[in-house]
């Protein structure tokens, strides 16, 4: 350290050049970095849940997951609303497929235009006005770089090209599998004898819809829509009193973990018609976007909001220049660096990293604050010699304490990156890495700044600063004598009251719940959230899950007693007494059957059923006329629900959130417990059944969070009290070090329990975190405690001592994590919000438990520690006791 | 004039002349005019390959050509379900089409769209219908092999009706100008093709013994091998009436 201190001293231009050039380096990753809400990241890929789910997804598709546009307004079924329809649908389709000669005509055509001189916008799209799709595609990517209609500069041009460029690579990516609307959909029907496959609305040769013109256009597609039950709570919902007032399309997307890109592109699309339809888009891919772009926007104002908050206390703690501009150069340089390595390795950063730039901000200004302590502490020492040995001398010091401290930080957080759970586990790896490249960066660019600033007191506002730090330390000064106080006089007591703290605590843990469901992130009236109410009251549900029920052969599902079954379970799902399920709505294979059978016997109502025979069955499968685009043995639209060997059919069902009822992890443990509890009891013994979906996979990743926080907090604990006991040398010490932060923990998990906060994603780092920061506190008084037993002293006097030099570091460095974390009330995650909120108490804890807790146990249970001090390599000829900022005498 | 329909008529050919500068619409108006038979009494495995899973389909097919280039055809499966399928096609308006039930109950079938999969095969109900030549417009685009046979290919677009393909391309045998290979072209890309094998003389009349249609991206095949064949039978009108299904 006193190496690296020296050449750091000696090149200070070049470290600091250095620095600077690493930050615009790795800055440029930060424009590569993305965000990823995915549940993959909440699901080791070795669970078998999870390998199911994908094996499932890969039959039968990503069914489970969907965006859902409900369209609704009082001038709906008008001709001037089904021409935007029209219109919506032909543009989502345009990603659909792709068609490579006409694509290429059309770019062609497009540069082209784009390549005449002068060309404004009016003319570009004269130029591409019989391509209607095409045209709104380039208006639409035009409106969001320019809101200009004059002539197109270069740039924009450019631009231009580039965007629309990418949307057909999008459409050449094949991401949608199925757009479903009233406006393209098929029907069977078999009226007068005669069955006749036809879509809602009629297409004519060209493949363009005959859309209603005349109310008995409107009468006739009404009464096409509503003929068929399945129909409703599907694409159309209507009121009471049986009139339409909603109509959907959903679109349904081949791998929903890819889905960013195509439903931004979507969205965009839907907000082009903002004028001439009422759409409101939900579905767990648009609820995914909405918490990225939420993420993003949380990252730009809480980041820099921090950051604010950090400079305020450097402010406040050294009133000068200096003591406010290179801790904070500091700070921004190690947020850039890790959100940029983050970046340029390809990371994206989840739901839980997202804490990590505020975290680091909030850990990195500590080792700030330590090293500009000591530089002011030092200040004559420094004056005394010539500057840079001095600066030597001093930083010398303080940056092995700063190391110890990082180091068991890292050591803390690097023990994550063994938890299974990979969102936790890049947490664990970048905040420790984030951690290292404070210290790196405290250690170089303060001591190189110190080198290169003229050595001097800072006169501005001195008068105010003798004044304010006179208060400063009346305030610490109190809150050391209270510690000494309690931690000395009445120690039995301190430690009897934290005892029934901890009893409380310990009951209230066994209160908390794990959720891990995203919508929980958001307040009740929270757009996602009563966007996803009108949805579910609507068409049932905006998510759902896949029960699979397995005759037991191949093409036992052609069987018409296997089917009835089927039937009788979905009704049975979405019966009145089975409310507790929350089953909005199940599709299966069986709506197509009972479509066929109804058709066969002149669209009669009573046979929209499964047919008697199993040889209707195969009648109908052999005559029902569609696409089989991958050729894999069922015809498109069966996909979904049933395998290729016609063995094992899968009901959809959706999940209603409708009255603003919350399906959390609680309660999808109940409705699968409850659905399997049935399907055990009723089913034929031939069958079985098996049930997976995205609910299951967030129910799932709320054991591992569980599971994880147990392991992930004994061994961090475990690795700790090592690190300490290598450090210390004193097995002792290596025990006392760990009483704060597990009293902390445990009333951390104590206060979530009995104030009914849930364990999430967020919340269940705060184990970690604590432990991480808090063993810097324990270090720092364990240390100073033995430095003065090495001199002689006696316990009382010992704790005393320590208590009024490491005191006040301690105390100073937590205020600065306090009012960090603090900062995060203003994210618009509930789970940030409790996170912060949490960790500011917690990081209260862990002071209290270093600075009462510990001395108390020392007192107590007469602890010595002086066995001789750890001498690290590089600081043998100094006593830890020069570590610390404040002179003890 | 109707270039017959590649399922139920199979591909006829004429005599092999040769065709030197023969325009694209000469060489189809050559092939269509092969010899034809009025009647046609058959015999038919159909054997569906997707995925990993073969389905066989058995089935007999009647035919008669009817003046006004009108034809009536009855397909009877035998397994793996019963049902009848009676198609009256005309020209110049929709077919008119009937299904039978295994149960016994029969539905007319509403004109729907061609270019769906007739009982999940590879094979389009476009691609059984008889297609009318004046329909499309044609153009000679090169010589290539199928089938191991010098051929003409011809370019064929659909300019009336219904289009379910962009366009075709016939491989028209040199030799004989028997069509031996189709390509379907859909939404811009090369979207499957027929090829026909075992071609015999059955009473003077070039007949596929086996006619194959493959996807393009090779993920699956539609084989009919074609196991008992008469042609100009006498078979009755009444065999083609709605009756007849029950």
């Amino acid at each position: 350290m006193d190496r690296y201190i020296q050449w750091v001293l000696k090149r200070p231009v070049f470290v600091l050049v250095l620095a600077a050039l690493i930050t615009i380096g790795l800055g440029m990753g930060i424009t590569r970095l993305g965000f990823d809400t995915s549940i993959s990241k909440f699901l080791p890929e070795t669970d078998p849940e999870y390998v199911y789910y994908n094996k499932i997804k890969k039959i039968y598709g990503d069914v489970d997951t969907f965006v859902i546009l409900d369209i609704s307004g009082e001038r709906l079924l008008t001709p001037k609303s089904f021409i935007a329809m029209d219109d919506l649908l032909s543009d989502i389709e345009f990603y659909k497929t792709d068609d490579p000669v006409s694509d290429k005509t059309r770019l062609e055509l497009f540069s082209k235009i784009l390549g005449t001189d002068y060309i404004d916008v009016k003319s570009l799209l004269a130029g591409l006005s019989e391509d209607p799709v095409f045209s709104r595609l380039v208006m639409r990517k035009l409106s969001a770089i320019s809101k200009g209609s004059g002539v197109l500069s270069s740039r924009i041009k450019r631009n231009l090209l580039a965007d629309v460029s990418s949307s057909f690579e999008l459409r050449r990516a094949h991401l949608i599998d199925e757009v479903i609307s009233p406006l393209n959909m098929e029907d069977v029907t078999g009226q007068d004898d005669t069955l006749l496959t036809r879509r809602l609305i009629d297409t004519d040769n060209s493949g363009k819809r005959i859309l209603p013109r005349t109310p008995a256009d409107f009468e006739n597609f009404t009464k096409r829509l509503t003929r068929n039950p399945v129909f409703k709570s599907g694409i159309y919902a209507a009121n009471a009193a049986g009139r339409i007032t909603d109509l959907a399309f959903i679109i349904r997307f081949f791998d929903v973990s890819d889905s960013d890109a195509i439903t931004r592109e979507i969205l965009s699309i839907v907000d082009t018609y903002s004028g001439r339809l009422q759409i409101l888009p939900q579905g767990q891919p648009v609820v995914y976007v909405w918490i990225n772009n939420f993420m993003q926007q949380d990252l730009a104002r809480l980041v820099p909001l921090v950051l604010l908050i950090a400079i305020i206390i450097f402010f406040f703690n050294f009133r000068s220049i200096r003591g406010v501009l290179l801790p904070s150069i500091t700070l921004l340089m190690g947020t850039v660096w890790i959100l940029g390595l983050m970046g340029f390795l390809g990371f994206k950063i989840s739901t839980v990293g997202i804490s990590i730039p505020i975290l680091m901000i909030a850990v990195g200004s500590s080792y700030g604050i330590h090293i500009l302590n000591q530089y002011y502490a030092d200040f004559d020492l420094i004056s005394a010699r010539e500057k840079i040995v001095g600066l030597r001398i001093s930083m010398h010091h303080i940056s092995t304490t700063v190391f110890l401290a990082g180091f068991t930080t890292v050591v803390a957080f690097a023990t994550l990156c063994t938890h299974q759970l990979s969102a936790i586990r890049e947490w664990g790896l970048f905040s420790a890495l984030g951690v290292a490249f404070a210290v790196l960066i405290s250690a170089s660019v303060i001591p190189a700044g110190l080198a290169l600033m003229p050595h001097k007191k800072d006169r501005f506002l001195s008068d105010r600063a003798k004044q304010k730090k006179a208060s400063h330390r009346s305030i610490t000064e109190m809150l050391v004598r209270g510690a000494s106080t309690l931690s000395l006089r009445y120690p039995g007591r301190t430690l009897a009251c934290v005892g029934i703290l901890i009893i409380i605590s310990l009951l209230g843990i066994s209160r908390i719940q794990v959720e891990t469901e995203l919508l929980s992130f958001f307040k009740p009236d929270n757009y996602i959230r009563t966007s996803a109410d009108q949805i579910s009251r609507k068409f049932g549900g905006r998510w759902g899950f896949n029960i699979l029920i397995d005759s037991g052969k191949a093409d036992g599902v052609k069987n018409a007693r296997f089917l009835k079954t089927i039937d009788e379970f979905r009704g049975w799902l979405t019966s009145d007494k089975n409310r507790d399920l929350h089953i909005g709505r199940t599709d299966a294979f069986t709506d197509y059957i009972k479509t066929m059978n109804m058709a066969m016997n002149n669209d009669d109502r009573k046979f929209y059923r499964v047919p008697d025979s199993d040889m209707d069955i195969m009648d109908y499968l052999e005559i029902f006329s569609a696409d089989d685009e991958d050729s894999d043995g069922r015809i498109d639209l069966f996909e979904p629900y049933v395998d290729p060997d016609f063995r094992t059919l899968n009901v959809l069902a959706r999940l209603s959130e409708a009255n603003g009822h919350l399906i959390g992890t609680s309660a999808l443990t109940h409705i699968f417990k409850r659905i399997s509890d049935h399907l055990l009891q009723t089913l034929p013994k031939a069958y079985t059944f098996k049930i997976t979906g995205h609910p299951l996979m967030v129910m799932k990743s709320a054991g591992y969070i569980v599971n994880g926080q147990i392991k992930s907090l004994i061994l961090t604990l475990f690795v700790i009290g090592f690190v300490v006991f290598f450090l210390l040398r004193d097995f002792k010490a290596a025990l006392l070090s760990l009483i704060p932060m597990t009293i902390a923990v445990i009333i951390n998990f104590g206060l979530m329990g009995w104030c009914g906060i849930r364990l999430d994603i967020a919340t269940s780092l705060i184990a970690a975190i604590t432990i991480g920061i808090g063993v810097d506190d324990t270090i720092h008084f364990l240390n100073t405690f033995k430095h003065f037993r090495k001199k002689g002293e006696d316990t009382d006097t010992a704790i005393d001592h320590t208590l009024c030099v490491a005191g006040k570091a301690i105390i100073f460095t937590s205020l600065a994590l306090i009012f960090g974390f603090t900062a995060l009330e203003l994210s618009t995650f509930k789970p940030l919000i409790l996170f912060g909120l949490l960790m500011a108490y917690t990081m209260v804890g862990t002071t209290f438990g270093a600075l009462v807790v510990l001395p108390a146990t020392i007192k107590l249970t007469g602890v010595r520690l002086v066995r001789p001090e750890i001498t690290l390599p590089g600081v043998a000829r100094s006593g830890f006791l020069r570590f610390f900022p404040a002179n003890p005498g | 004039m109707k270039f017959r329909s590649i399922f139920t008529g199979f591909l006829i050919l004429i005599f092999a002349n040769s065709a030197f500068a023969l325009t694209g619409l000469e060489i189809m108006k050559k092939s269509d005019a092969l010899p034809q038979p009025d009647t046609a009494k058959s015999k038919i495995i159909m054997r569906i390959h997707k995925g990993k899973r073969m389905n066989e389909k058995a089935f007999t097919l009647l035919m008669k050509q009817y003046p006004n280039d009108e034809d009536k055809a009855i397909i009877s499966f035998s397994r793996p379900t019963r049902i009848k399928l009676l198609t009256h096609s005309h020209k110049g308006r929709d077919d008119d089409q009937w299904l039978r039930l295994s149960s016994g109950r029969i539905k007319r079938v509403a004109s729907s769209s061609k270019g769906k999969p007739f009982v999940n095969s590879h094979f389009y109900y476009e691609d059984l219908s008889s297609v009318d030549i004046d329909d499309y417009d044609f153009k000679l685009i090169g010589e290539g092999k199928a089938l191991g046979a010098p051929c003409y290919k011809v370019e064929g677009v659909k300019k009336t009706g219904e289009k379910v393909y962009d366009h075709l391309v016939f491989y028209v045998r040199k030799s004989d100008f028997f069509v031996v290979r189709i390509d379907f072209y859909k939404k811009g890309k090369f979207h499957k093709f027929l090829e026909n094998y075992d071609v015999k003389k059955v009473n003077g009349i070039l007949t596929p013994f086996r006619m194959s249609m493959k996807l393009a991206n090779g993920k699956g095949r539609t084989d009919l091998f074609v196991v008992g064949l008469k042609y100009n039978a006498d078979i009755p009108d009444n065999k083609f009436r709605k009756e007849a299904l029950r």
